[in-house]
């Protein structure tokens, strides 16, 4: 394990050297201070327009960040082929790819905690004499929704790294993050439909899809009439599947890319 | 002398592309390798040297055959510990100087950070890039030559017994390639085994004890650099000689330069014509053993263009075998039986 980390440092040091992830984060953090332009609305309006866009901000940049980063790191490490000389040395593959995952994960971690710091600051600001000011650090609920949606979604694109190319795992790992965020629309559209094969079509992208819309934390944070039963359990649940789901495609990663030739 | 490499009847097939063929890049190779032996292993671009090595590095899969390293399967973790490995043209990441680098790759070996900054300290001396204006350097801003440095202060953490090089030297200006082989001259003093491909024959003719040559995945022949280059003819001078001596001598080639006649004869009748030159009162000025080149029997055996300047392979293309893969038609054939 001591060797995957030495290769997630590794990948951390260069990832954050990377320009276009560098220009997502700054982006990000711009877009974030910009919504103070919003100045023609009510001061509540306000507020809520700057919670929203700026979850909605970190969430586009996360995600943008996120596939960028992650469809490249292994099929980048074979093309240049500094592969050889890590896997040469006493580096099991899994290891190899844990390491490139975590180093992933690390990346995303600053670039999400930096948005979320920008992000909560503007909020902090923004609240500055208000009146039933909350505290900006309930925020932070969101963005760990959003941290995790990334999680799954890296994951995923890692998955799909060992054995495609990076092109066709862009649209794919795209294509799969649109369809889990309508999982709750497959799931109806299941129970509704009449057909036999189409619900059982349905039902098996429901399950098998990741269900990137579980981690919608939106609304919750910018409408206090919304109200979450068991905030405490839905947060747990959420995480512990990202966790679980992810931990599933990164055996499934290791097991292909095990046998792969490099 | 145990095995530091076993490779016997080893296959690597590739499918062609849109065919339902497959192409051999190894084809049924058999091979050993003693420890502390420096084997050069040669052959035209797309021969299967690399395809060999990555093999026996456990980076790919043969598809039959068997490989042992240091008396393990290919790929085996705990040799990976006693190996090292230079791949061709290294690439190394970018944004890192040549210390930092050198320290990754020691601590993949689960050296602690201060141990393997030190080791890379000492490495990156070793290979020359230690001065001032170097070691702050990313490697973006390196040479060919510096990061070939690189390569080899990387493959020299952790103190290996058994070196894979591949084509340490090609491409490097003639300082830096001096440099590089006199480095392997030194890993050959202190006993190291080294598995070396390489384009430059020079080199492979100075460092190693043994080499072979493959072609198209097959192995061509295997030797001692004596029995490769050690010739079957001597040339013999010869100071007023004979005239019954002159005229058969004549008669096979041999040049008369004022009194001196000058013949190449077969290494079996070198004593007979020393005999029959003392018995005529003649004076034999030299005998000297025609070495080849491992050049020659490379252009032979592969069919080859060799690059005149550099002594490098060009390209063979496609070009069949010279002689066909029949063992008359091949000398070199009796060496690898």
């Amino acid at each position: 394990m001591n060797t995957a980390m030495v290769i997630a440092r590794n990948t951390i040091s260069e990832a954050l050297r990377k320009k276009i992830l560098n220009a997502f984060l700054m982006v990000g953090v711009v877009l974030i201070a910009l919504t103070f332009i919003f100045q023609q609305f009510a001061p509540r309006q306000e507020l809520t327009l700057v919670k929203g866009m700026g979850l909605g901000i970190i969430s586009l940049a996360g995600l943008f960040i996120t596939v960028i980063l992650c469809i490249n790191l292994v099929p980048t490490e074979v093309e240049r082929r500094t592969i050889y000389t890590i896997l040469a040395k006493p580096v099991r593959r899994y290891e190899f790819l844990l390491g490139k995952f975590f180093g992933a994960l690390g990346t995303l971690g600053i670039n999400i905690g930096l948005m979320g710091l920008a992000f909560v600051v503007a909020v902090a600001v923004k609240q500055i004499g208000a009146e039933n000011a909350v505290s900006p650090l309930i925020l932070f609920k969101g963005i760990l929704m959003i941290a995790m949606q990334m999680l799954l979604l890296a994951a995923l694109a890692m998955f799909f790294s060992t054995f495609v190319t990076p092109l066709v795992n862009f649209f794919l790992t795209m294509v799969l993050f649109v369809i889990g965020n309508l999982s709750s629309y497959t799931l109806d559209l299941a129970k509704n439909s009449q057909v036999a094969i189409v619900k059982y079509v349905l039902l098996g992208v429901h399950y098998v899809v990741p269900n990137f819309g579980n981690f919608q934390y939106t609304n919750p944070l910018l409408q206090p009439d919304v109200v979450v039963k068991n905030e405490t359990l839905f947060l747990t649940q959420n995480c512990a599947y990202a966790v679980a789901y992810a931990t599933a495609l990164m055996v499934l990663a290791i097991l292909v890319f095990d046998r792969r030739e490099v | 002398m145990a095995a530091a490499i076993e490779i016997t009847n080893l296959t690597k097939q590739y499918p062609v592309p849109m065919k339902r063929e497959f192409v051999n890049a190894v084809d049924n190779l058999t091979l050993t390798v003693g420890e502390g032996e420096i084997f050069g292993f040669l052959g035209a671009n797309g021969a299967g040297k690399t395809t060999t090595i990555k093999i026996l590095l456990g980076l790919i899969y043969a598809t039959s055959g068997d490989a042992n390293v240091l008396g393990a399967p290919a790929g085996d973790i705990a040799v990976k510990h006693k190996i090292s490995y230079l791949p061709e043209s290294p690439y190394f990441y970018e944004h890192m100087t040549a210390r930092e680098i050198v320290t990754f790759y020691a601590q993949l070996f689960g050296m602690h950070r201060e141990e393997a900054k030190k080791k890379a300290d000492e490495l990156v001396d070793f290979v020359g890039l230690g001065g001032k204006s170097d070691v702050n350097k990313p490697v973006s801003e390196f040479s060919k030559g510096m990061r070939q440095r690189v390569g080899i202060a990387q493959s020299l953490i952790n103190d290996p017994t058994l070196l894979f090089y591949d084509e340490p030297t090609s491409g490097l200006d003639a300082i830096a390639r001096r440099d590089i082989r006199d480095l392997m001259l030194e890993l050959k003093r202190q006993g190291k085994t080294m598995f070396l491909s390489s384009h430059q024959l020079e080199d492979v003719e100075l460092v190693c004890h043994r080499a072979s040559i493959i072609h198209k995945g097959k192995l061509q022949v295997l030797g001692t650099m004596e029995e490769l280059l050690g010739g079957e003819r001597v040339e013999i001078k010869i100071e007023n000689t004979p005239a019954e001596l002159a005229a058969k001598l004549s008669a096979d080639g041999a040049i008369r330069t004022g009194d001196v006649l000058t013949a190449s004869v077969v290494r079996g009748d070198v004593s007979s014509v020393i005999d029959a030159a003392r018995s005529g009162n003649a004076s034999v000025v030299s005998i000297v053993p025609m070495k080849r080149r491992l050049e020659d029997i490379f252009v032979e055996i592969v069919g080859g263009r060799l690059d005149k300047v550099s002594g490098s392979l060009i390209s063979t293309g496609d070009r069949p075998l010279v002689n066909n893969e029949t063992s008359s038609a091949n000398p070199y054939k009796e060496i690898a039986k």
